[in-house]
């Protein structure tokens, strides 16, 4: 499953960034990094997925989150 | 003498950067919340303990990639300022992701001192951070405290001087046995020859055999070719080892290793955190039904303000400026035509000041933006947004400068530079004008009142606005597709916690943004007033051989008819002959090119009209004679969608620091306009 699918209030760990190295390393050095835990804040069908990594808060674009792959826990 | 210093600033947004360079030299400037706003970095210098400190602020970044003009910005100065010592402040809140960048400073083996700022925030976090621990497992020193109150700032100050004397051996970053064998090998492969200059300052010796491993190919083209070929064959075996595909990865996961395994020392969970305002406020300002009329209510709130505020500003400005006009006046005799006299007061304080007298707006506008910023709310306006922005290829970033634009272009404008990708942000300038500003209103309410009956004038007022939201939008999507092509860039931004704006900050702020706008703009409006007073001034009319006297009226007309201006409006007029125009329009509408509003006192003077008159409704009549219905919904196009104003002219000159852009946007929005106003005409007539 992909970010934008983990509805809200449900935590998950990242597994995979999908994208070329510029967004990878974007992402990485923002701490949205493989193995981490988050918790998703906001999740609607529409609009950018908002999500808690650590205690810092994010809002990633709907598109870039179906790139970023998660299990739930 | 003095010993000085040399120190810089480095970290990520929102982590109180700006505030603790303030606090340590003095120089106020602003704390922004939204990420990247500091694009300048600054400097500052001080004395204190005896020593000078020559600081400078560099911009919030995550790392030092160089994919951003910040990070360039940054590894460019640490590369060639050689700061004796970085401070690094991190988010004591938020270490995992801080100590990220804290790790690629230390790879390029310059002194690091790190500030753990926000100790405050740690415990309702629910965390217990040892920074003595911390200290010895990263190796590098360590001082805690909380820039805004000034707590550890002496401490920090006495640690960098401890640092700057004893020059201790850079630390080498506890990486893994086996990456560190790595690095070694590629380092012998370099020692092997004794290359040139271009290899850079000494500490980039470990920094590039990482940033090697990372796979960047800037770096392995810099190697001579039989060394590529060995430093090829390590990284192989590195990556056959690590089974990563990826080049980077290894060494990202690498840091996160490191990172993860110096957190759990120094930091403990205590308890359960408390759950945060932030979070409450977000559940209200980023409800899925909420927010869009929350955001609209807040617009609305801002626009009431700016505008019932600026009004009587505005007018104060407007009879302080007559004031003036009057009191230089008053130096030549009744009646005189002198040509200095006109210049300075009929050119300089009559043109600057009909700018200047917008002001008022555009300090409310930047007040606004200032308190959106430092409250923390203008960032989730970009997430509210970026779902209706990613239709016209932008991102939600651009929605704010374009929302700005109903009040004041040139505002709009500067707030653009929260966008980071290039063509982003220079298709949200492109366009940014279409949306209508505060200047346009007087035109539309002449006309509008002059041609539309009573009960339809507000919602021809609202068709007008959308309409330059529509034409805004379309040409948006048309230049992400050819000109500005290029993926849309996904929406990543970091939401900072609420909080509330200090009135300091905020001054500091818009005083700083309007201080600018006064001066880019300033020296393009002072020459364009005298070309502006130029064109309607020469050559003088011969006003005294004529048969009967004529009025003060009589002779602004004769005037400006025989003016440089009135033969221009003369040479363009069959361009607006097509849509039954004449003359006295040409010549307004080229005078509104200048401030869009001087169409109205254009028209004015070409219909014989004292400044008095034409509030009494006697234009409008003037107007309804002369012209047709469709005629006057042609000029509404024109003043809608044609060239910005002289002030937007010169901000989009220096936003984009290019003569291209403001050029191709004035001649394109003159084209575009001029065909909106040929099929209005057709459409009405």
């Amino acid at each position: 499953m992909n970010l934008s699918d983990v509805p809200n209030g449900k935590k998950g760990i990242i597994l995979e960034l999908e994208t070329d190295k510029r967004l990878y390393n974007r992402l990485v050095s923002m701490g949205i990094n493989q193995g981490n835990e988050f918790a998703v804040v906001r999740n609607n069908r529409n609009g950018p997925v908002i999500i808690d990594v650590d205690g810092s808060r994010f809002a990633i674009g709907r598109g870039m989150s179906k790139k970023i792959l998660v299990a739930e826990v | 003498m003095k010993k000085s210093i040399k120190l810089a600033i480095a970290g990520n947004p929102n982590v109180g950067k700006s505030t603790l360079f303030n606090k340590l030299v003095g120089l106020n400037q602003h704390v922004g919340n939204y990420g990247g706003v500091t694009v300048e970095h600054k400097e500052g210098s001080v004395d204190r303990g005896g020593y000078e400190f020559v600081a400078t602020d560099l911009p919030g970044i995550y790392s030092m990639n160089a994919f951003s003009p910040e990070e360039v910005l940054t590894r460019n100065f640490i590369a060639n300022e050689k700061p004796d010592l970085i401070v690094n402040i991190i988010d004591a809140s938020n270490l995992v992701k801080n100590l990220y960048l804290t790790l690629q400073l230390l790879e390029m083996k310059v002194p690091v001192i790190i500030f753990l700022n926000m100790m405050d925030n740690v415990k309702k976090k629910g965390f217990e951070i040892y920074p003595d621990i911390l200290e010895k497992e990263i190796e590098t020193p360590v001082v805690s405290g909380i820039a805004r109150k000034g707590e550890g700032l002496d401490e920090l100050v006495k640690k960098c001087i401890e640092v700057y004397e004893n020059k201790p051996e850079p630390t080498t970053v506890p990486y893994s046995d086996s990456i560190k064998g790595y690095i070694r090998e590629i380092k012998n492969v370099f020692s092997k020859h004794n290359y040139d200059g271009h290899h850079g300052p000494d500490f980039a010796e470990d920094w590039r055999a990482i940033r090697l491993i990372e796979g960047s190919e800037t770096d392995l083209n810099e190697v001579p070719a039989e060394d590529a070929e060995k430093i090829h064959e390590v990284i192989q075996k590195l990556h056959r080892e690590s089974g990563h595909k990826i080049h980077s990865v290894v060494m990202v996961q690498e840091r996160y290793k490191l990172i993860k395994k110096v957190v759990s020392k120094a930091r403990k969970k205590t308890e359960t955190p408390v759950s945060d305002i932030s979070s409450k406020i977000d559940r209200f300002v980023l409800h899925p039904f909420l927010s869009l009329p929350l955001f609209f209510v807040m617009l609305f709130l801002i626009f009431q303000v700016v505008f019932s505020l600026g009004g009587p500003l505005e007018g104060a400005l407007e009879s302080l400026f007559k004031g003036i006009g009057n009191f230089v006046s008053s130096f030549w005799a009744d009646g005189s035509d002198s040509i200095i006299r006109s210049l300075i007061v009929d050119g300089i304080i009559g043109g600057v000041g009909g700018i200047l007298v917008f002001s008022p707006y555009i300090f409310l506008v930047f007040m606004a933006i200032a308190f959106l910023e430092d409250s923390g709310y203008m960032s989730r306006v970009a997430v509210i947004m970026d779902r209706w922005m990613s239709k016209i290829g932008l991102s939600g970033k651009s929605f704010m400068p374009m929302i700005l634009g109903l009040g004041c272009t040139v505002p709009a404008v500067m707030s653009a530079r929260i966008i980071e990708n290039k063509f982003e942000r220079l298709a949200t300038i492109m366009v940014t004008p279409f949306m209508s500003c505060g200047a346009r209103l007087p035109v539309y309410l002449l006309i509008i009142a002059a041609f539309i009956p009573d009960g339809y004038q507000a919602i021809a007022l609202l068709l007008i606005y959308l309409l330059g939201v529509a034409v805004a939008a379309t040409v948006a999507k048309l230049l992400r597709l050819s000109v500005f092509k290029g993926e849309a860039n996904p929406l990543i931004i970091e939401l900072p916690s609420y909080s509330r704006p200090t009135i300091k900050s905020i001054v500091i702020l818009t005083w700083e943004r309007g201080k600018h706008f006064l001066e880019k703009a300033g020296t393009i409006i002072f020459a364009a007033s005298i070309v502006l007073w130029f064109l309607n001034s020469f050559p003088r009319a011969d006003v005294e051989n004529v048969d009967k006297p004529l009025s003060e009226n009589e002779i602004s007309y004769v005037q400006a008819e025989g003016s440089y201006a009135g033969k221009i409006g003369k040479f363009v007029e069959p361009a607006f002959k097509v849509f039954d125009a004449d003359w006295k329009i040409a010549s307004s509408f080229l005078a509104s090119i200048a401030a869009k509003e001087l169409f109205v006192s254009q028209m004015s003077i070409l219909n014989s009209l004292s400044e008095e008159e034409d509030s009494t409704g006697l234009l409008e009549e003037k107007i309804k004679d002369q012209y047709s219905f469709a005629t006057a919904m042609a000029v509404i196009m024109l003043i809608l969608l044609s060239a910005p104003c002289i002030a937007t002219f010169a901000v989009v000159k220096s936003e984009t620091k290019s003569w291209l852009w403001p050029s191709v946007q004035y001649f394109g929005m003159i084209l575009i306009s001029y065909i909106f106003a040929v099929a209005a005409f057709f459409i009405f007539s």
